[in-house]
């Protein structure tokens, strides 16, 4: 259970990004978190595992505060979280193996990991990652020769590399067109179902929000103004979300 | 929407787009114009003197003048007119420091400021500054020219100090007029249909454009630019082309033709056959005196089928084989020669056989390599090993420099903030001086070689690449710093798998790219005394051996081109 408690943060420019806000996680769903950019999805979920200190506020996961959490503690903590990003942040020129092999390095030696060294568990591990996403056969193909959609499968693989048991995605398919993103999500769906993950997904499109989420949040200048369950977004909700003039797009 | 904001505005009027401007910018702002309108006027009238002072009429006067200079106005004099003029400048229309420091004055409440209101503000500026008029009579009677100084300056401080006061950033003038000074913050309404005057038109832009005019006359005269010599003496430079398009690279081994001719000292009833002339040999015949003779007799020899047009030497050769040079000879075009001397005294008991021997020089053996391109050839190697250990020794150092130099790793707290910007400021000063100078230093540190010259591109390669690593550790993508922290990974490993992926392309691009200035920095570093071919070709040079030094330029040429060449390959595989 990932409970929100009062989290606010303020940029040192003193732009207040989240404020005040609160909720609370059940183990095994799939929160969605829908805005307008800039409504401090991002930094809510990077104040989850600590990207972005948060100015006050709690964030409490199994018991755990991870807000009060010691440097040595904090990399035990998230070693369990796994996250994706928009622009799937892997290091281009090292090849996707390498990439998806650095998902495991909370679990290593920081001496062998910096020399390479990794176990033939951990690889068997990785293989099984990039198979279970369908890239394997481009385990050692550089990861900037690798197209969109399989750059976030990637992103995932190196998730799950971290067996966690929280996954953060911060708009994984900002940067992708339709069909990949539904290929994305359908992978973050299957690991909610199939492995128990809770997934903590921010996105922009609402008939996406619709389709994958067991339940969204919406936020608006770092609020929360609705939680509830995707059916209960009407029209009136809507316009309260995105504003007057937004008018809902549907992506195929 | 206020009744305000649907006014029509008009150009020229000021809209506020941000506030909390403090009076503290203001004033810099302030001063920097007034800073900016006083050097270009001190600019101005230094150009004008310079020129001035071109006149024949004055220049026969800076010829005959013994120390005092010509045409001398003292500088605090100069200064503090400009002082006066920038004021008048700036208070009468946008001054060239107003465009520099971005201010602009204008009436309280965004107006335009009239004429009248302009002429008044620069006028009691100008009364301001009459301590500093009386400061310059002073001067001009006393010869004092430090207090003058003093005096100048206190009109001005007071104007500033009082602008520092005030919570908008008024002097006292300003506010006697009724007028303030709008910085970039206030940005002008511009209608679009009114076409603004041309720059030039400006007074900021005629400053401009003057100050470029004069620059460019002054710099003709001051390089002395003269393009009639550029064309009248060209045949001067002919033998040094001719030389530099002729090194001096190979050589055939000369070989000798010789000949000899028997002479007896003195006579016997017995004396020598005379030399016959051999078809197509080289024979030497002595056509004058006879084979034999007393010490000091004239003879006469004559060679024949020798290799025409060719140099060589006579020798007299005593009975027991020793040769004594008589003198230089040279061939016709048939390959004959004749010349007269005297038997030479030489050693030798009574009637023994002497000869006279002829040697012609032709250079008819094998093609080799002259002794200059051997020396350019070792002294190459020389310097590209220099390039080679200076690169390698300068990457190693400049590596961990370039850590402490990257804003984004080290600004975090006070500490590393300090490290950073004395390693910053050090390798600024480093990097400033040139090799060439560093060289100078370490020649007399460690001797003359290219040990010295290893050091001084070494220290300047480490301030070079110091800065390119930093700026590329600066420019990294931040994306998977994140995202491998996001992992649980801790700081080493995450250098080890975000930040070093990222950094080795520049590393290497920056690396060639030093690694080829330093060959090039290497041929050069020699004229000092830092080892490499440099140091052949400013003996060549020194020796008005050209043919030589064209031979060094040429090799310098061909190694960098190949380096230029090779790098940029290198470059494009890596990267």
């Amino acid at each position: 259970m990932l409970e929100i408690q009062h989290l606010t943060k303020i940029y040192e420019d003193g732009t207040r990004a989240i404020h005040d806000v609160s909720f609370t996680v059940r183990d095994g769903e799939f929160v969605i978190l829908i805005g307008l950019s800039g409504s401090g999805k991002s930094t809510l979920l990077r104040c989850i595992n600590r990207l972005v200190e948060p100015t006050s506020g709690k964030v409490i996961w199994n018991g755990v505060d991870i807000t009060a959490a010691s440097p040595k503690e904090l990399r035990e903590i998230r070693r369990n979280i796994g996250m994706i990003f928009q622009q799937f942040n892997l290091v281009k020129r090292s090849s996707v193996m390498t990439n998806v092999l650095s998902g495991r390095l909370g679990y290593v030696n920081t001496w062998a990991s910096v020399l390479g060294q990794f176990g033939r568990e951990d690889r068997q591990r990785a293989f099984a990652a990039l198979e279970r996403v369908g890239v394997s056969e481009k385990a050692y193909n550089r990861a900037d020769s690798l197209s969109g959609g399989q750059q976030q499968r990637v992103g995932i693989a190196r998730a799950l590399m971290q067996s966690p048991k929280l996954m953060l995605a911060d708009e994984p398919v900002a940067s992708l067109d339709p069909a990949t993103s539904h290929s994305v999500l359908k992978y973050l769906e299957q690991l909610n179902r199939e492995d128990g993950i809770t997934v903590l997904c921010s996105l922009h499109f609402l008939s996406l929000a619709r389709r994958y989420g067991t339940r969204i949040i919406a936020l608006k200048a770092g609020e929360i103004v609705f939680d509830g369950l995707p059916k209960d977004i009407d029209h009136e909700r809507f316009k309260a979300i995105y504003g007057e003039e937004a008018i809902e797009v549907e992506i195929a | 929407m206020s009744e305000e904001q649907n006014e029509i505005l008009r150009r020229g009027d000021k809209v506020i787009i941000a506030r909390g401007v403090s009076r503290l910018k203001v004033a810099r702002h302030r001063f920097t114009g007034l800073f900016a309108d006083v050097l270009a006027l001190c600019y101005l009238y230094a150009s004008i003197r310079l020129l001035i002072l071109q006149l024949p009429k004055y220049k026969e006067a800076v010829k005959a003048s013994t120390g005092q200079p010509v045409l001398y106005v003292p500088w605090a004099i100069v200064i503090s007119a400009a002082i006066v003029v920038a004021l008048f400048w700036g208070s009468l229309g946008r001054s060239l420091g107003g465009r520099v420091g971005n201010i602009e004055y204008r009436r309280n409440g965004a107006k335009k400021v009239s004429i009248i209101r302009r002429l008044l503000h620069a006028l009691l500026n100008a009364i301001g500054m009459v301590p500093a008029y009386i400061g310059l009579w002073w001067l001009h009677t006393h010869d004092a020219r430090y207090e003058t100084w003093t005096l100048a300056s206190l009109p001005l401080l007071l104007l500033f100090l009082w602008a520092l006061v005030d919570p908008k950033g008024r002097t006292l003038v300003d506010r006697i007029t009724g007028v303030e000074v709008s910085l970039p913050e206030y940005k002008e309404v511009v209608d679009v249909r009114v076409r603004p005057r041309p720059w030039y038109t400006r007074s900021w832009g005629a400053a401009v454009l003057t100050m470029l005019i004069l620059s460019y006359t002054t710099g003709w005269i001051i390089t002395k630019i003269d393009l009639n010599a550029l064309v009248r003496d060209a045949p001067r430079a002919k033998p040094l082309f001719i030389d530099l398009v002729t090194p001096d690279l190979f050589e055939r081994t000369p070989t000798d033709q010789i000949a000899r001719a028997k002479y007896q000292i003195p006579c016997s009833g017995n004396p020598p056959a005379p030399a016959q002339v051999q078809p197509d040999k080289p024979s030497l015949i002595i056509t004058r005196g006879g084979t034999c003779g007393e010490r000091g007799d004239l003879i006469a020899v004559r060679g024949e089928n020798f290799a025409p047009n060719s140099k060589g030497i006579l020798f007299w050769v005593d009975p027991i084989g020793m040769k004594d040079r008589i003198r230089g000879i040279q061939t016709d075009e048939n390959g004959t020669f004749e010349y007269t001397f005297n038997v030479p005294n030489a050693r030798g008991t009574d009637y023994e056989i002497h000869e006279v021997e002829a040697a012609i020089s032709v250079p008819a053996g094998p093609w080799r390599a002259t002794i200059t391109l051997r020396m350019v050839i070792d002294k190459m190697i020389e310097t590209i090993f220099l390039a080679l250990m200076a690169t390698t020794l300068g990457v190693i150092i400049s590596i961990p420099i370039s850590f402490l130099s990257a804003r984004n790793l080290m600004i975090h707290n006070p500490l590393s903030a300090t490290i950073y910007y004395i390693t910053r400021t050090i390798m600024n000063i480093m990097r400033s001086i040139e090799p060439l100078i560093w060289a100078l230093i370490f020649v007399v540190w460690v001797g003359i070689g290219p040990f010295a010259g290893v050091l001084a591109l070494t220290l300047h390669t480490v301030a070079a690449l110091a800065k390119l690593y930093s700026e590329a550790i600066e420019s990294i993508d931040p994306g998977p710093i994140e995202a491998v922290t996001a992992t649980g990974a801790d700081r080493i490993q995450t250098i080890a798998y975000a930040v070093v992926p990222q950094m080795i392309p520049p590393f290497i691009a920056f690396t060639i790219y030093r690694w080829d200035i330093n060959v090039r920095m290497s041929t050069v570093i020699g004229l000092v005394g830092g080892g490499g071919i440099g140091f052949l070709l400013i003996q060549w040079i020194n020796l008005l051996q050209y043919r030589q030094a064209a031979t060094a330029v040429w090799a310098i040429a061909l190694v960098v081109a190949i380096m230029d060449y090779a790098s940029a390959i290198v470059r494009e595989k890596l990267v």
